[in-house]
């Protein structure tokens, strides 16, 4: 928002009128919220569309031997259908959010590179766009990760459908990269005096863990990408067999990179559901300082497990140890904060309001495909259950768990501050419910199958090996789950344009955001306030009642007028 | 329902073992942060409208809550150690020279004094299709036939793109990558016909690379070697009576090959 009208009177006054229109403002601008929105609003857009995706591929897993989508055609949903959910998804809204509210948050008054940030925000877009254009030319078809040889020599798919894929997924990781950079220079440089990194707010501090994060894995991507793309086009032999390479290695990147996502996304959950179960419960965290630290730990130990995703590769035991071990080792963190989660609801007297039904419910499903991943990283069930629709099934439930889930959660909290306009309350619950629901029968029905040996990412599967059921079923949840995402962003559209005006400090956060106005102008706060504690809303809160307190005594009124 | 596919090899029910004892865990888990959950939720509802208590006095909890999770985590590790040791994680990473210097350990000795010898398989993985090939040179599609209780060395190779070999209950998962030999061991304890798959994604025709493992008595195996080495050969002369009589394309034209 960035209407100089509204948010500046005295312009209005003196009359000044841009030359350019309104939306070209919008597009070019290098302020962190108009860039934080329009990360959240493309993420959202390609989310409409990966739903829609899941819900095609599943139509043609509805019946065995069905054969109502082509398997070229359904390789290009799958392969599509997999950059949308990551990176032109999940990566961006988690990203989208932190833009938005890292510098508010942390007392800033904008981050440290507004404009890197806008070229950010048009990579990512440039990626976007190339995937959706290539339907009109050859969309690609290698699968959700393109693995060589397939995806590395032009003998096995011989058009540039492949391409397409590896400058989608480049461009979008730069511009994230990129982005990551500037929160990390911003949360280091910007914030208001006193935020010292012990105080800062929890989702503030896992978007500076996640792009830490992110600027280790999203390089070593861009890397494995450059390096195929030499090897498609000008004969390089990085991932050729016998030639001193291995298509080993680009597993490795990419598994490097596809656990860095999956930690992104768990973190950046983390981080929304702490902020929400504190406002709503009124309390803040028992040890916010192993809350902080085990988001941290989560971040190395995870990464470090990424051979985790490559067990039945020809890899020496000892690294396969290693992966179990740094695998199994994140029940230590993620018990941690889970811990603290009960400490903050038990006490508190915790609102039912839409925020923390989506929350419960993310907490929920994300306790699911966590314990499924633990069972993975035993090298012997990992044997069982990789490769099946299981691991679908996992991945599945902590995407749709910390990103869907969180994500809207995140949106309904926030939406007022970005829009000074609340979100449905109803409908949000409603939407929770249906897609908790859908998820957790689509996610069961994929673990059953792949218990019989469904491989995953199959266009068709066989009569007669037990799998007709539990797909039927999963193809018919798939209708609900992508109508009630669907109605999920409908509900949000309708609340940034329609939803009740709620005022500057609808929920009583404890935390920078609330001190700023609903929207905020473009310089964010007019006075940057001291931090002293972990709560500043709260100090600010209590200051200005005292003030108000001491000034009602000093003018003899009974009646405070805060 | 939540049974994995029966075992049929040691390696296979070592596999089905720990998946048992993984489920239970994995059960506990979400049990316990769901129904958790659930009554912190109540037990914070039931307080409405009184000021949340003061809170920061528990920070000896996390060191017991952390303590507790890294004893479960250890010892899930050691578990998940023991039952990899026992299905038998030697099988990966095994070059050349690794597996003839572990055929000069006790391997041999145990498989010698049991009169036992293993049955080397070249399995090579292509688009879309698995073929088998026995030490006699004898070869096969898509069905691998295997004599019960001899202990059989898979060797993994791929001819175009990564393909990943599994038949449920019998063998561990196993990456075939070109340009390399990955090999796998087990022993087949149980006879009778199991469906297994490419579980890799390798192109537009992926879902249909499927295999079957075939598992007969001794004698069966040996009639089935000779019966499909006699048709190998069989063909073999036909074609070369082709060409003696037609010139090499008018062999293939008779079969109506010729791409």
């Amino acid at each position: 928002m960035s209407d100089p009208i509204r948010t500046h009177p005295e312009i209005a006054v003196q009359g000044v009128q841009s030359k350019r229109p309104g939306w070209l403002d919008f597009a070019t601008s290098s302020d962190h919220k108009d860039v934080g929105r329009i990360f959240i609003g493309a993420a959202l857009g390609f989310l409409a569309l990966g739903v829609v995706e899941f819900f095609l591929m599943r139509l043609q897993l509805m019946l065995p031997d069905n054969t109502l989508i082509a398997p070229v055609t359904f390789n290009r949903l799958l392969s599509v259908f997999g950059v949308t959910m990551t990176s032109l998804f999940a990566l961006p809204l988690a990203m989208g959010l932190i833009t938005y509210l890292l510098p508010l948050q942390l007392g800033a008054r904008s981050l440290a590179f507004p404009r890197l940030s806008t070229v950010a925000l048009w990579l990512f877009l440039s990626g976007g766009a190339m995937t959706y254009v290539s339907f009109f030319y050859t969309p690609p078809e290698a699968g959700p990760i393109a693995l060589p040889p397939l995806s590395g020599d032009l003998a096995f798919i011989d058009n540039n459908g492949t391409d397409v894929w590896i400058a989608a997924v480049g461009l979008s990781t730069l511009g994230l990269v990129l982005q990551a950079i500037n929160v990390i220079v911003t949360a280091s440089r910007e914030r208001a005096p006193g935020m010292a990194w012990r105080r800062f707010p929890v989702f503030s501090f896992s978007g500076v863990v996640t792009s830490w994060l992110l600027l280790i894995v999203g390089p070593a991507m861009i890397a494995g990408l450059t390096m195929l793309i030499i090897d498609r086009h000008y004969g390089g032999v990085f991932f050729n067999a016998g030639e001193s390479g291995s298509p080993t290695y680009f597993e490795h990147l990419s598994s490097i990179f596809t656990t860095g996502v999956y930690l992104i996304v768990l973190i950046t959950a983390i981080g929304v559901i702490s902020e929400i179960f504190q406002t709503f419960a009124g309390r803040p965290l028992a040890n916010r300082r192993a809350v902080l630290r085990s988001l941290v730990a989560i971040a190395v130990l995870g990464t470090l497990a990424w051979m985790q995703n490559m067990m039945s590769a020809e890899i020496r035991p000892g690294f396969l140890y290693a992966a179990m071990a740094f695998a199994l080792a994140l029940i230590v963190p993620i018990g941690i904060v889970i811990w603290n989660w009960f400490g903050v609801l038990a006490g508190g007297s915790i609102k039912m309001r839409a925020p923390v039904v989506y929350a419960i419910g993310a907490v929920s499903l994300l306790s699911i495909g966590l314990a499924g991943e633990m069972m993975q990283s035993l090298i012997p069930v990992n044997w069982l259950l990789a490769g099946t629709t299981d691991s679908t099934a996992g991945t599945g439930l902590v995407l749709i768990g910390g990103s869907v889930m969180a994500g809207f959660a995140a949106l309904h909290y926030w939406l007022p501050k970005m829009t000074g306009r609340e979100v449905g309350e109803g409908a949000g619950k409603v939407v929770a419910a249906v897609i908790y629901l859908s998820t957790i029968v689509i996610a069961a029905c994929f673990y059953l199958a792949g218990l019989e040996g469904q491989p995953a990412d199959t266009y068709r599967f066989f009569e007669g090996q037990g799998l007709d059921t539990y797909n039927l079923i999963a193809s018919i949840a798939s209708i609900f789950l992508m109508l009630g995402v669907l109605g999920g962003l409908t509900n949000l559209t309708l609340g940034v344009n329609h939803g009740r005006r709620v005022g500057h400090d609808p929920w009583g956060g404890s935390t920078l955001e609330w001190f700023a106005l609903s929207p905020p102008p473009p310089h964010n706060f007019d006075l940057v306030p001291d931090v002293r504690s972990s709560e500043p809303m709260h100090d600010i809160r209590r200051g200005v009642a005292r003030d108000s307190a001491e000034a009602a005594e000093a003018v003899e009124s009974p009646e405070p007028v805060a | 329902m939540l049974a994995p596919d029966p075992a049929s090899s040691s390696t296979g029910s070592e596999i089905n073992t720990l998946y048992w004892i993984a489920l239970a865990i994995a059960a506990v888990l979400i049990l316990l942060i769901n129904v958790g959950l659930i009554s912190m939720l109540v037990r914070g509802r039931a307080s409405k409208g009184s000021s949340p208590a003061g809170t920061r006095a528990r920070r000896g909890t996390t060191f017991a809550v952390g303590g507790l999770l890294a004893v479960l985590a250890i010892g899930v590790f050691v578990v998940g150690v023991v039952f990899t040791e026992k299905a038998g994680v030697e099988t990966t990473a095994a070059s050349a020279a690794d597996s003839e210097s572990q055929m000069d350990g006790s391997d041999t000795e145990a498989m010698a004094a049991r009169g036992e010898k293993t049955l080397q398989i070249l399995t090579s993985g292509q688009q879309w299709l698995w073929r088998y090939q026995y030490p006699d040179g004898t070869f096969s599609y898509y069905e691998l036939v295997l004599p019960v209780g001899q202990p059989v060395e898979i060797e993994l190779e791929s001819t175009d793109v990564l393909h990943r070999w599994w038949v449920p209950g019998l063998s561990q998962k196993a990456d075939a990558v070109p340009g390399k030999t990955h090999v796998l061991k087990f022993t087949p304890d149980t006879e009778g016909t199991f469906e297994g798959a490419s579980y890799a994604f390798s192109g537009a025709n992926y879902a249909t690379m499927r295999t079957v493992v075939r598992v007969v008595s001794e004698d069966e195996f040996e009639r089935w070697l000779d019966e499909q080495g006699a048709d190998i050969a069989d063909a073999q002369k036909w074609v070369q009576d082709e060409i003696a009589e037609n010139g090499p394309y008018g062999a293939i034209e008779e079969a109506g090959g010729g791409q």
